[in-house]
């Protein structure tokens, strides 16, 4: 209790500031920040250090995917390669191409690549996503985008595949997650084939909802991300709460404004979380 | 001369809140992250000298003051690199 007093409230122990806004306290912070920085960028082995990788895996995508629809009383869709490779094929295409959109500059559509993999579809429709962090954030966004919600809880769909590729896009580092649904085509249907598309769509399947299990125990990453946000909330609230006490107590001292310093941490702190939000299609 | 009693300073909070509005609406009009980084870099060297201009102003800057900014400044840096590049 004394120690987070020495560190978050002016008193006579601390020369009446905060102990985290101390000069020798800060220095500590950035040199801590300047480590981690650059361990991160050691600890990848590519020339672009993308954002928060191996945090989105397929398993992950599948399972709240499915969650979703259990929750709609939907069956839960099956993973199908052909419909992974064809969501592959569709993120290489628009990472070489350089595009966000559900079609190509040459007029590609998502239908093209589940064709190519052979796939005979009856029902197929496309959702996707970038610049996202965690896989539940994904899905939750699609959950919330009426087209992309109706596409996750499509009753006709019965199989679902994922790609998540890293690369840049557009002059920005970014995870790209697209995801494929589909129903095949059944042997009885074939003469009549007509199939129905969907920007973004559904599926079905008796296959159970797979557990998400295999996140990893540690990710620096994570770790970083959460610790960074965390201290820069602390040091928005310990900025005012200073400010306040030394104005109420008329403390006559030799530091930095503190309100200026808060407005300018809190302009960085909202501008950080409206910028990490993802991007949904 | 350098130590000072803390006041409320309205003008100083007025207008560094309007250009607060002005940065986090100009990021939400930039679609790419590095852009983000850049208009927050700009924003964070903006802090430094607004936060020395300000006790120049006032005739009351010190060496511990500047370093203060300085050390905020950086630490805001390395938090955005780290949040948006990394």
């Amino acid at each position: 209790m004394n120690l987070l007093k020495y560190l978050f409230i002016p008193h006579k122990n601390n020369n009446y500031r905060a102990k985290i806004l101390h000069i020798d306290f800060m220095a500590i912070m950035l040199f801590i920040l300047v480590v981690l920085n650059f361990t991160l960028i050691k600890l990848q082995n590519t020339n672009v250090i993308y954002a928060f990788k191996n945090q989105i895996t397929v398993e992950q995508l599948l399972y709240y995917t499915n969650k979703a629809r259990q929750e709609n009383n939907l069956p839960p869709l099956k993973l199908n390669d052909q419909l992974s490779q064809a969501a592959q094929l569709k993120a290489d295409d628009m990472f070489q191409k350089n595009y966000w959109s559900h079609y190509a500059p040459d007029g590609k559509s998502p239908w093209d690549f589940i064709l190519k993999t052979g796939y005979q579809y009856e029902y197929a429709g496309e959702n996707l996503a970038r610049s996202f962090y965690f896989a539940k954030d994904v899905v939750s966004a699609w959950m919330n985008s009426e087209s992309h919600r109706a596409n996750i809880l499509k009753k006709e769909y019965t199989e679902v595949g994922f790609a998540v590729k890293e690369g840049v896009l557009q002059g920005e580092p970014t995870t790209l997650v697209v995801q494929m649904f589909a129903k095949p085509i059944l042997a009885t249907n074939q003469q009549d084939y007509q199939p129905n598309q969907a920007i973004p769509q559904e599926q079905t399947t008796n296959q159970k909802v797979l557990s998400v299990e295999n996140k990893p125990a540690i990710n620096l990453k994570f770790i970083t991300f959460e610790t960074t946000l965390i201290y820069l909330i602390m040091l928005s609230v310990v900025l005012v709460i200073d400010y306040i006490a030394a104005v109420k107590t008329n403390l006559i001292r030799n530091t930095s404004h503190n309100m200026i310093s808060f407005i300018f941490s809190l302009t960085i702190l909202i501008g950080i979380i409206m910028a990490v939000k993802g991007k949904i299609l | 001369m350098s130590p000072r009693k803390e006041i409320i300073d309205w003008k100083t909070i007025f207008f560094s809140a309007l250009s607060a509005v002005f940065l986090i609406t100009t990021a939400l009009f930039l679609e790419n992250k590095i852009l983000i980084f850049g208009l927050f870099s700009i924003y964070i060297l903006i802090y430094i000298l607004y936060g020395v201009y300000y006790h120049i102003a006032n005739k009351d800057l010190t060496l511990k003051k500047t370093i203060e900014y300085v050390l905020i400044g950086f630490i805001l840096f390395y938090m955005i690199k780290l949040l948006l590049i990394n």
